[in-house]
């Protein structure tokens, strides 16, 4: 699957290429509204991520020409604007999601995600871990026939974590990710070890590897590489 | 004291004074041109005196029924011959009364022998004149108040209306709401002159305060890119394997103060789109909603660093801006909690027009006075940047939300009202 990357910051570009870069996505790069227009008009993407603000254009027209070839993809917006009346113009614009910068690698991984998931074919609403069959549409956890009762952070956290498996993520962009940015408690950020610990626990009960790799002083690892090894 | 009633009284001071002196100097002069006359009369007398002495060598005989009394004395032939004119008291027989009197002395001789003539005549009407000279002073004085009184009413207040319709407009002049005031047209040079200095005044400092808004905004615009680069690439340095301790110790503190700078950005930002009056839209917000969804929120921060609360929550609604209004109550709540103590509390309150939030925390009042100015803060090694109040103040003035800071019983308590 594919992805391009609008954005004129190559600095900016090139990290979240190397971030989304992997096994299941290649990245494209445009810096500027013509270059992109001409990538749009050739290929298919999985999904892509718009800056608004670009040279020789604005990330807006991109989106109504997109509508205008009856193009599908999913868009996801970054934009340095945050106010809701920017986010509600790029979204009823055409695009799927908005992320305000400066954003957490994990966060836009966790939104490209999703974006990805709703707008594959088959409508996919599972992710298979290993032993484990995450339920995107009812929102459980299967091992087997066997149901894992998750919390609502729980399976919000684990889902996260899936989202930007093989990454470490940390805890300021989980506690952001789950309670939202205006929750400002720059003190501390110890209470998600509790959240984790129980999500642990669930899993190894249900008889799969421990997946989740606590970083030291960072955050944590949602590791499949390891475990199958 | 209005510049009126300072004209008005320098005014009657001197007018008063000048009447005074005008009354007294009337007096003197009518009192002199009474006595000159009177003088006069007795000259006359003494002439005609002189005249019948001459004529038929003896002194004329003493007219009782002249108002002039004339007595005569003999006088020693050595002494020097008298010449006085003097204004004296004397007892009139007549009436029983002390009298004031001018009177001439002089030396007549009369056939070989010298006699002394007096001849005294009542000063009479200065009594009539100083009342009338009074009367006339008090009556010209009243006249004076009044008209004046009436000409500061009428005249001046129409004269000066230019100025101070300039200064009720200037009055309702609120710096960035971009409307400069309406000065009144008028013919008065002074006030023309004040009035355009009023009105260029107003516009350069507007115009000085939309650059000074638009550069925040642009530059906490322009700060945003670098921020999100820096960002991208410590979320890429740390998926590097085998990073050491001392450098996830650096990581986590450039990723805080990254953090902290992000924060307060953005804070910036907020200030300046709600300066610039960019959150318009209203809506009925359900307050006892709001809050619920709230404190359900923030409610395991609290139970983490071991704050209890309670709540008693009523229905309520406002119609507000409901964006601003988010902000207003997460910023009050997050406060709340972080400027608590370990088994601390917080008590909420919500009634149908008030929202009350009170927590312990540092055991003195905070200066109301710079509570809501920028980056200010209780101490200075604070992790925050000292903008949340800043930022409730400015909401609450935009929604027309009256916000009170009181310090009660060692709890901190916010109170909002609104209609």
């Amino acid at each position: 699957m594919k992805l391009l990357i609008i954005e004129d910051e190559k600095d900016l570009s090139d990290s979240i290429c190397l971030y989304l870069g992997s096994e299941q996505f290649s990245c494209e790069t445009a810096y500027d509204y013509h270059s992109a227009l001409d990538k749009i008009l050739i290929n298919e993407y999985a999904c892509i991520i718009l800056d608004l603000t670009l040279p020789h254009g604005s990330g807006l027209d991109i989106l109504t020409q997109l509508k205008l070839l009856n193009k599908t993809e999913g868009v996801l917006i970054i934009s340095a604007k945050n106010s809701l009346d920017d986010r509600i113009k790029g979204l009823n614009s055409g695009a799927d999601d908005y992320l305000t910068k400066p954003f957490h690698l994990s966060e836009l991984g966790a939104r490209v995600a999703a974006i990805v998931r709703r707008k594959s074919f088959e409508g996919k609403t599972h992710i298979v871990v290993g032993p484990l069959i995450l339920d995107l549409s009812e929102r459980i956890l299967r091992s087997g026939d066997e149901q894992i009762t998750l919390t609502r952070k729980e399976y919000e956290l684990l889902l996260y974590l899936l989202s930007n498996k093989n990454k470490v993520v940390t805890k300021e962009a989980i506690v952001e990710h789950l309670w939202g940015d205006d929750i400002d408690m720059a003190d501390s950020y110890d209470f998600i070890y509790s959240h984790i610990k129980n999500l642990r626990k669930k899993l190894m009960a249900s008889g799969c590897p421990d997946y989740i790799k606590a970083v030291y002083g960072m955050g944590y690892k949602f590791s499949l590489n390891n475990s199958i090894s | 004291m209005k510049l009126f009633t300072r004209y008005n009284r320098i005014n009657l001071t001197l007018m008063v004074l000048l009447f005074v002196l005008s009354g007294i100097s009337y007096y003197f002069i009518i009192n002199y041109v009474l006595i000159h006359e009177l003088d006069e009369a007795l000259e006359d007398y003494q002439l005609r005196i002189e005249n019948y002495v001459v004529k038929q060598g003896t002194l004329p005989p003493v007219a009782l029924m002249d108002e002039t009394i004339v007595t005569y004395s003999k006088l020693n032939r050595l002494t020097t011959p008298i010449r006085r004119m003097e204004t004296l008291r004397r007892l009139d027989t007549l009436e029983n009364e002390w009298h004031n009197y001018r009177q001439k002395t002089y030396s007549q001789d009369v056939g070989g022998a010298s006699f002394c003539v007096t001849l005294a005549k009542p000063i009479e009407g200065t009594k009539l004149l100083t009342r009338t000279v009074v009367a006339i002073t008090i009556l010209m004085l009243l006249v004076i108040i009044i008209a004046s009184i009436v000409l500061n009413q009428v005249i001046l207040r129409k004269l000066w209306q230019p100025f101070y319709t300039s200064l009720a407009a200037m009055k309702t002049f609120k710096l960035g709401k971009k409307q400069v005031p309406e000065f009144p047209l008028t013919n008065i040079e002074e006030f023309v002159f004040m009035n355009t200095l009023l009105e260029d005044t107003v516009t350069g400092a507007e115009a000085d305060y939309q650059i000074l808004k638009e550069f925040t905004e642009n530059a906490s615009h322009e700060i945003q890119t670098p921020l999100a680069i820096i960002r991208s690439k410590l979320d890429l340095v740390i998926q590097e394997e085998g990073l050491s301790e001392k450098q996830t110790l650096a990581l986590s503190s450039i990723y805080s103060g990254i953090k902290r700078l992000t924060k307060l950005n953005q804070s910036l930002l907020l200030l300046a789109k709600i300066e610039n009056h960019q959150f318009a839209g209203r809506e009925n917000v359900d307050v006892e909603e709001k809050v619920n969804e709230k404190l359900d929120q923030f409610q395991e921060f609290w139970q983490n660093s071991k704050v209890q609360f309670t709540a008693t929550i009523k229905p309520s609604a406002i119609h507000t801006n409901p964006e601003l209004f988010d902000i207003l109550l997460s910023n009050l709540i997050s406060n709340a909690g972080r400027h608590n103590m370990e088994n601390g509390f917080i008590f909420v309150n919500l009634d149908k027009n008030t929202f009350v939030i009170e927590n312990t925390g540092s055991l003195s009042s905070l200066d109301s006075q710079k509570l809501y100015t920028r980056f200010y803060k209780e101490s200075q090694h604070s992790q925050h940047n000292g903008l949340g109040l800043s930022i409730v103040k400015q909401i609450c003035d935009q929604l027309d939300i009256e916000i009170k800071y009181s310090f009660v019983n060692n709890l901190h308590r916010f109170t909002l009202k609104w209609d």
